[in-house]
């Protein structure tokens, strides 16, 4: 534990110091990024070198409050891949964002978030819990509005700022009402207090103000707008780990309760469909490319609560192997996420970062300028879209696999397990289509735009793309590590081990390897058969076209519209046709907005908006009636509490 | 009557004055008159060296440097009148109900000495002038007399109340007041007058009228 300590403190002091140093950028940049990787390493060797039950208790004056930390394996599952993505987007930060008057109160932000994460996954305390949740919060709103000056930042940031406060205030209930029956905050007297409340209260309660945070789809809606707004290096952390605080949180949270009863399993697995069709399919219709990886994101948290539901499910109707299997996947694939996520947004990062532009209907052909970034993005989207020898694929095989069993054993699990079956694969496919689009219209073919690169690809943005596609791609072949790590948490959850999860896994990780044989054995033999003869390389067969252009190209948006269209996500379009024989002007515009903010949220809130306008005349900028309002509502106290 | 209930009537007198006053100058010289009379009840309690402190940290601040530094910023800014929302006659009237509530309050708590009543009636007599005048002076010369209140009602609790407390209230409202007063001085250069009820067009409300 001291050294998980030292970690923590490690992360504060350079947050501080990067602060002191903002005159100096490259100080502060050093300061910020190097204690941050400093904290990585001790963290991680916390992790590894963690005790029988190592704890933290120390007294705070908050009331109710106590520094009460520890660390648990099921922490470690979220705590392993937060200090390696952290530490990489620190790195990827320094050049990302470039040395200048914000290089300090960055570093600042981000260590401090990744320190209220740290604190997140191990506190053991209501109070210290929501203490660093709400630091959690405020550092990465702060961080999403890094490029203030622009309106769009701004109500970015807003919207998540709203969107996070209006789960905390659930998460809030959740805490009270646990609190109002046990007395106490501790963590390990919840127990207690949920045995004595409605499951479905907690569970309600929890889903909502966890799943705000983590993304679920109708709670979704922050995700598209401030991934894109933020810093690539902060969009990566907050999508690759901090949106995973929010499934920490529910499994935090039921791991407290009795045995959860099946409709709950049932719950989050519907949750999971809708979260990761919905998501995919959003992500297929945007054309700015962090912001389909932020619809990605929410199609993966999908996939998550799909593994936990097929998990609390399995548990429910007493198989414990079809429980153990499917915590396991979800557990494997928050890691994976993580790696691959953070590769992905670092990628994107790249290429806005060389560029300028995210539109990625006016970019193409980067894969000539930028051969490392293309190359770790594709591993990224072969990762994503679950392909071995990745290791996407490890974790979504876990949950088929579970979800085989539950259909081979039939009753309530077998219905569970076929609509597991048919939403993953959907989610799949899709993804895979998705993510062909992006990887397929940035790095292939001719830019569509004039393109203007610039900044080539700086080694500090390049190394920890590298180092996580392989680190993705290790994953997929020797999975049996990440399986040690989630081996324990999962039984902790479904209470009876499966089997032996890292020797069973072990053969999966050969496939990858065959895979990967025999990629290179068929390159092998093309190198072979083309020894020896000539070879030119000259433009594809140009469809007949005498002038070809790149605008001739498929587009993002093309490409995605058979999808789009046949599955009706509501794509606005404006077309003004070309007419007569010689046609001078016409276009094509489209653009996809989010069903649930259109449909739910602008509705709901303008109506509140527009009851709540007659509370205005209170509200009319005279500071004299303000202090009165103060005075009366003391004396109004005062009277009422004398009286 | 003995000695402290003699400068508890002070006290209350000094409120009615400042409710009354219709000149910035006289409002000030009431606030510093309480000043006075605040510090000497320091001596209520115990004496200790810490007792001498505040009464004379108490009476420096209140008595003299509050009502020096505010004379010279009305001067400069050549104010002398607060603007009242509603008339001296009704502030008069309000004075007395204030008053009435304060003795009601007191009896309530349970320690119904004259000193109880006046401290309730002091912090009451410092929001009313806050609320009820225009003029930024009397805000900060309000706040003033509210806090006054506050150190008051500490002197009124039969138990012992911490010095220790006490000295950090008066560092508190040295800041505070010192803020305000740099504030007005800056707001009526900027200005031309010190009048809160003009500068609510400085909020960034967009339909606050």
């Amino acid at each position: 534990m001291a050294l998980f300590a030292t970690a923590l403190l490690a992360l504060t002091i350079s947050a501080a110091l990067s602060l002191v140093f903002s005159k100096k950028p490259a100080w502060s940049a050093f300061a910020g990024a190097g204690g941050n990787v400093l904290a990585a390493a001790l963290g991680l060797a916390a992790l590894a070198f963690a005790g029988a039950k190592p704890h933290l208790n120390l007294p705070w004056a908050v009331p109710g409050g106590q520094l009460h930390i520890a660390l648990d394996p099921l922490s470690a599952v979220f705590l392993a891949p937060m200090f390696v993505l952290c530490a990489c987007g620190a790195l990827y930060g320094v050049s990302y964002g470039g040395l200048n008057r914000r290089t300090g109160t960055g570093f600042l932000l981000y260590n401090l978030l990744t320190a209220s994460m740290a604190v997140v996954f191990t506190a053991r305390n209501a109070m210290l819990f929501l203490a660093a949740w709400e630091i959690m919060a405020l550092c990465s709103f702060l961080l999403v509005v890094t490029d203030y000056e622009n309106p769009e930042t701004r109500n970015a940031g807003w919207v998540y700022l709203v969107a996070t406060h209006i789960g905390t205030a659930f998460i809030i209930a959740l805490f009270a009402l646990a609190w109002h029956k046990c007395g106490s905050t501790e963590f390990a007297d919840f127990p207690k207090a949920f045995a004595a409340l409605p499951f479905a209260a907690v569970a309600l309660l929890s889903v909502t103000g966890f799943g705000a945070k983590a993304g679920f789809f109708p709670f979704h809606v922050w995700l598209p707008k401030a991934h894109p707004a933020a810093p690539s290096h902060v969009s990566a952390v907050m999508s690759g780990i901090m949106i995973k605080t929010g499934i920490y949180g529910i499994i935090r949270m039921i791991s407290f309760c009795p045995p959860p009863p099946f409709w709950f399993g049932g719950l989050l697995a519907s949750i999971g469909i809708i979260s990761g069709v919905g998501g995919v399919l959003f992500a297929l219709a945007q054309r700015d490319i962090k912001r389909s990886l932020a619809y990605s994101s929410v199609e993966n948290i999908g996939i998550i609560a799909l593994g936990l539901g097929m998990g609390w499910m399995g548990a429910a109707s007493g198989r414990t192997d079809i429980a153990f299997i499917g915590f396991a996947g979800a557990l494997l694939h928050v890691i994976n996420h993580a790696f691959f996520k953070g590769l992905l947004f670092f990628g994107a990062g790249a290429v806005y970062h060389a560029t300028g532009i995210r539109d990625m209907d006016r970019l193409g052909g980067l894969r000539r300028f930028m051969p490392v970034t293309a190359l770790t993005f594709l591993a990224g989207s072969a990762a994503i879209a679950a392909l071995p020898p990745f290791n996407g694929f490890i974790s979504e095989f876990l949950i088929y696999s579970g979800a085989f069993k539950a259909v081979i054993a039939g009753r309530g699990a077998g219905f569970g397990g076929l609509a597991v079956i048919l939403g993953l694969s959907l989610t799949g496919g899709l993804a895979a289509a998705c993510f062909t689009r992006v990887f397929g219209i940035i790095f292939l073919g001719e830019p569509r735009a004039k393109l203007a690169v610039e900044h080539g690809e700086p080694p500090l943005m390049v190394g920890p793309m590298v180092a996580l596609s392989a680190l993705c791609l290790f994953m997929g072949l020797a999975p049996q590590f990440a399986a040690r790590l989630v081996t324990e948490p999962a039984l902790m959850l479904s209470g009876a081990p499966y089997a032996d999860l890292p020797s069973r896994l072990q053969p999966v990780g050969l496939l990858g390897c065959a895979v990967v044989l025999l990629s290179l054995a068929l390159w092998f033999f093309r190198k072979r058969l083309l020894a020896g003869r000539a070879v030119a390389s000259a433009p594809t067969w140009g469809c007949g076209y005498s002038a070809p252009a790149a605008s001739m190209q498929y587009t993002a948006s093309s490409f995605a519209q058979p999808l789009v269209d046949f599955f009706g996500i509501g794509t606005a379009k404006k077309i003004e046709e070309p007419h007569g024989l010689f046609p001078s002007h016409a276009m094509f515009r489209s653009e996809t907005p989010d069903i649930a903010k259109s449909r739910f949220y602008r509705p709901l809130f303008e109506n509140i908006e527009q009851r709540m306008s007659s509370l205005r005349v209170i509200q009319h900028g005279n500071i004299h009636a303000y202090i009165l309002y103060i005075a009366a509502a003391l004396v109004a106290l005062l009277v009422w509490t004398l009286k | 009557m003995n000695y402290f209930e003699l400068l508890a009537v002070i006290v209350i007198l000094c409120d009615v004055a400042l409710c009354a006053a219709s000149r910035l100058r006289a409002m000030i010289r009431a606030a510093a008159v309480q000043g006075a009379a605040l510090g000497l009840l320091a001596f209520i309690k115990p004496v200790t060296w810490e007792i001498v402190l505040l009464s004379a940290a108490t009476i420096a601040i209140k008595a003299v440097l509050f009502p020096w530094l505010l004379n010279i910023a009305r001067e400069k800014s050549k104010a002398d009148e607060p603007a009242p929302y509603v008339g001296y006659n009704f502030s008069f009237a309000i004075c007395a109900a204030m008053f009435g509530v304060s003795v009601w309050l007191s009896h309530r708590l349970d320690v119904a000495t004259t000193l109880m009543a006046g401290a309730f009636f002091t912090v009451l007599a410092g929001f009313f002038v806050i609320v009820s005048r225009k003029s930024a002076f009397s805000q900060a010369i309000g706040y003033l007399v509210l806090e006054g209140g506050v150190y008051a009602f500490g002197m009124a609790m039969p138990n012992e109340a911490p010095a220790l407390v006490e000295l950090g209230l008066l560092l508190d409202v040295f800041m505070a007041v010192f803020i305000m007063g740099i504030m007005v001085y800056h707001i009526s250069r900027e200005f031309e007058h010190a009048d809160m009820a003009k500068i609510a067009f400085l909020s960034d409300l967009e339909d606050y009228d």
